[in-house]
Order: C-alpha cells, then sequence, then structure tokens
C-alpha cells in the first residue's frame, strides 16, 4: 500500500487490491481500503476490472480440468491403506523392540539380584513378546474368543488399551489373556479360523464414517482388527468368519486380512444383499476396501 | 486424571479426508503440472505422507496440498517431467491420424491448449499461488505453501493474474 506517515494516501497497489478482494486484509486495513475505493474512481476502476479478471480466469482454467477416474481414486486410496498397514506393523515392532529392551535389563538386574519379582517381572515380559512358540506374532488369541466350527462363538474380550505394566495371568495355552496397552481407539487383533472355502464378514450395520480393508495375502491365519476411532465396536469370531459389532453412529475404521487359501469372501453389511468376493489366487496381495458410511454405499 | 491426548495419527481420519480432498486435491494438481500420471502419484503421495507422518497442523487440507506441491516440485521425477513438458510445443499433436472432432470437442480442446500454454509461461511460484487461490485457500496458507510471507502473496497474486489474463486476453473479450 503506497501510504506513508504524514502523507496524503496514494492509490492501492495491485497487492492490496487482491488481498481486499480475498477478504485477507486486517480490519484496519480493510477498512481504510475501503475509504479510500469509495473516494478514488481510478482504483474503484482497477478493483473492479480485477475482479472481472479473476472471475473470468476461473471459467477459463475449468478447460484443464480432468476428473478424478475411480481407478486413480481406488488406486490411491489402496496406497494410503497399505501405508496404514506399515505404520501399524511399524509401531508393533516398535513396542516389541522396547519390551525386549526392558526385558534384557530386567534379566540382568535378576540375574544380579536374584530377587523373585524380578523373576516374575522377566518371565511376563518374555510372554508378552510372544516367545512362547516360534514365528508367533504378540496377538491376542485368548482361547475363549475363538469359534469352534458349529458352536456359538464367545465374545472376544474388550480393548485391553491401558493396561501398560499390568501381569496378565497365563491361560491354559501358556499365553497371556491381554497384551500390553494398544493405542485409544485400536482394538487387538482378533484371529478366525473358517473351515470351509469361504469367509464371510457380517457387518451389524453401516456407520456414520469409516471402512474396512480387507487384505488378501499369502498367510496362515485370517485376522481382523479394529485400527482406529473404535468406541465400544467389537468383533466376533463366527465358524465361518467374522462379525463386526457396530452401530449406525460408528466412526471407526477395520482392517480384516484373508488368507488366499480361501475361495471367496461373503461380506453382508446390515440388511443389505451380500457382496461375494473372489479370491485369486494368482495376485497374492491385494486390498478390498469397503466404505461403511451410511451416505456413501460400499 | 485427566484423558490422554490423541496422538497425531489417532486424531486424524484419513478416510474421511481423503473422500474429502483428494478429488480437489487431484484437480489442483492437474491444473499445476499439466500431467494426470504425476497429478495422481503426487496426491496419493501426500495422502501416504498423512499416515506415515502425521502432521501436528490442524490445516490438514492446507497441509495435503502444500505437501503435494512439493512433492510434484521436488521428485526427480517431476523434474524430469517438467523438462519433458516445458520443451514440447504446447499443442502437442498425437501420434497418427487426427480424429475428426465434433465442433464443441475441438473448440474445448483448443482451449485447453491456450489455458495449458498460459499457464505454463507463469513461475512455478505464480501458477502455485494463484491455482491455490482457486481451490480457496487463504494468503497465509497459500504463503506457507510457497514459502512466502502473508504480506507478499497478494502482490504474487495480482501478477499471476494480470500475466494470465495477457495471455488469454486475445481469446477472451472477458479479458481485453
Amino acid at each position: 500500500m503506497n501510504l506513508t506517515a504524514g502523507s496524503r494516501p496514494q492509490h492501492l497497489e495491485d497487492g492490496d487490491l487482491v488481498a481486499y478482494m480475498d477478504h485477507q486484509m486486517d480490519r484496519s486495513r480493510s477498512r481504510w481500503a475501503a475509504g479510500h475505493l469509495e473516494g478514488c474512481a481510478e482504483c474503484a476502476a482497477r478493483m473492479n476490472a480485477m475482479q472481472g479478471r479473476a472471475g473470468a480466469l476461473s471459467a477459463w482454467l475449468e478447460a484443464v480440468d480432468e476428473p478424478a477416474s475411480d481407478e486413480r481414486r481406488a488406486l490411491a486410496m489402496a496406497a494410503v491403506e497399505r501405508a496404514r498397514f506399515r505404520s501399524r506393523a511399524s509401531h508393533g515392532w516398535v513396542n516389541r523392540g522396547s519390551l525386549a529392551a526392558a526385558a534384557m535389563i530386567a534379566m540382568l538386574l535378576t540375574v544380579a539380584f536374584g530377587t523373585l519379582p524380578g523373576r516374575a517381572w522377566v518371565g511376563s515380559a518374555v510372554e508378552r513378546l510372544g516367545f512362547g512358540g516360534p514365528g508367533e506374532r504378540p496377538t491376542e488369541t485368548a482361547p475363549s474368543a475363538v469359534a469352534v466350527p458349529g458352536q456359538p462363538a464367545a465374545p472376544v474380550a474388550d480393548n485391553v488399551a491401558g493396561v501398560e505394566g499390568e501381569t496378565a495371568a497365563p491361560t491354559a495355552a501358556g499365553r497371556t489373556a491381554r497384551r500390553p496397552g494398544l493405542p485409544p481407539g485400536m482394538s487387538a487383533p482378533v484371529r478366525f479360523n473358517p473351515s470351509g472355502n469361504y469367509v464371510l464378514l457380517q457387518v451389524d450395520s453401516r456407520q456414520r464414517v469409516g471402512a474396512m480393508t480387507i487384505w488378501v495375502q499369502n498367510t496362515t491365519n485370517a485376522e481382523g482388527q479394529i485400527v482406529a476411532g473404535r468406541t465400544g465396536e467389537t468383533l466376533e469370531p463366527l465358524a465361518d468368519g467374522l462379525r463386526l459389532r457396530n452401530t449406525g453412529a460408528s466412526r471407526a475404521d477395520y482392517t480384516v486380512t484373508v488368507p488366499t487359501r480361501y475361495r471367496y469372501i461373503r461380506l453382508k453389511i446390515g440388511d443389505e444383499p451380500e457382496t461375494t468376493i473372489a479370491v485369486s489366487r494368482a495376485n497374492r496381495a491385494w486390498l478390498w476396501t469397503v466404505n461403511l458410511a451410511a451416505s456413501e454405499g460400499s | 486424571m485427566s484423558p490422554a491426548t490423541p496422538s497425531p495419527e489417532q486424531r486424524i481420519n484419513v478416510t474421511q479426508l481423503f473422500t474429502e480432498h483428494y478429488d480437489a486435491l487431484y484437480r489442483y494438481l492437474v491444473r499445476l503440472t499439466g500431467d494426470s500420471d504425476l497429478a495422481a502419484d503426487a496426491a496419493q503421495e501426500a495422502f501416504v505422507r498423512l499416515v506415515e507422518r502425521p502432521p501436528q497442523d490442524r490445516h490438514l487440507r492446507a497441509w495435503l496440498f502444500a505437501v503435494a506441491t512439493n512433492v510434484v516440485r521436488d521428485t526427480a521425477r517431476a523434474r524430469a517431467r517438467w523438462l519433458k513438458l516445458l520443451s514440447a510445443s504446447p499443442d502437442r499433436a498425437p501420434l497418427g491420424d487426427v480424429p475428426a472432432l465434433p465442433d464443441t470437442q475441438a473448440e474445448r480442446g483448443e482451449r485447453r491448449t491456450l489455458v495449458r500454454a498460459a499457464l505454463e509461461r507463469l513461475s512455478w511460484k505464480e501458477r502455485t499461488v494463484l491455482l491455490m487461490r482457486e481451490e480457496g485457500f487463504a494468503h497465509h496458507e497459500i504463503a506457507v505453501a510457497v514459502g512466502t510471507t502473508t504480506g507478499s502473496v497478494g502482490t504474487m497474486l495480482a501478477r499471476a493474474l494480470n500475466k494470465l489474463s495477457n495471455e488469454l486476453a486475445p481469446n477472451s473479450e472477458s479479458l481485453k
């Protein structure tokens, strides 16, 4: 703005015209500019011209627009979901690494002092690390949560967030029923093991926002997890799949891993007709994102 | 005990942000680069970075646009494509016989070529500020994206608007 102390205000510069036009001036400058425009025909004309130019250019710019195709959108969303998986996995390893370091320190202390609490803590930490068997992941698999084909499934244990440091009693299978705290909004993974050639994914209802990502990969176990936004939703293993207990107000995101040994996935959301997804054995790792938002469909 | 503050990763609903902003981000990037493949790559990369390194910044839309702009500008792949685009004639003809186009389609194609060529003649910063303004960003958000002060954005915008108008004026009554 051409305004110097003690001088009469000069004309508005082009930058000031744009800032005024875009409502980006602070109140005092805007008031001053409005006053100047009222009294200065030249600046008012320039302002009109600038507004006209900006409006015309907006229309011209539409000429180069290309709407994003569904394919591009789906590819991008799949990349985002892969990043989420990677992010989840890396956080898991961080926790596991921290626990390993802590267990090592405690083991050294125990060796040094031979205290009973020290030994108990080390035992617990080693269990939480999932060293109960070769190649095991620190996955929640409380026996009561696993459905036996032909029998009603027991409900899954509730979110285990906030139990960091708690020493849980080992189950009959020699593993802990609870694991160190998960971030709020995330549930422990739930394994399920349908014996047929399909996996049924049954969602109680569409919800406010959120998505379920189905990851088909060459792995041994079928597994589901609430990865974000959990406010009471639960995953319940069924004899032939997994039930997602949610409500219309839910905002959570879910991931389900399905091994390639299954031939197809049956997806049922509320009362809607069932959708069947064929599993390709040739394609060993692919993602299928199901939008659960009520307004947008799958 | 006060409730734990959620981490940025927990606070951000990526699916919702994707649904709300992907199309606008893609449109902006197509306008910026003139290359739909590059635009798709950069838009995707911005959302992936949102997952991998969620920002503390609450203005997530502006953050996404700024990151995507930087992706386009900084990656070697982008530079290669830019060189290709700049060296190419703005009215690159397709190989083989040109299919006969209906008048309206031909007109649209001509208009697209004109605008693309005019945009290419703006500097990177001029194009960025102009196109971010078109997407409704405030001057302080544009300033962050192009690494300048809020006060200078108005001047840059005015220069870009005038330059683009002059480029297109011979073909537009409203811009003369």
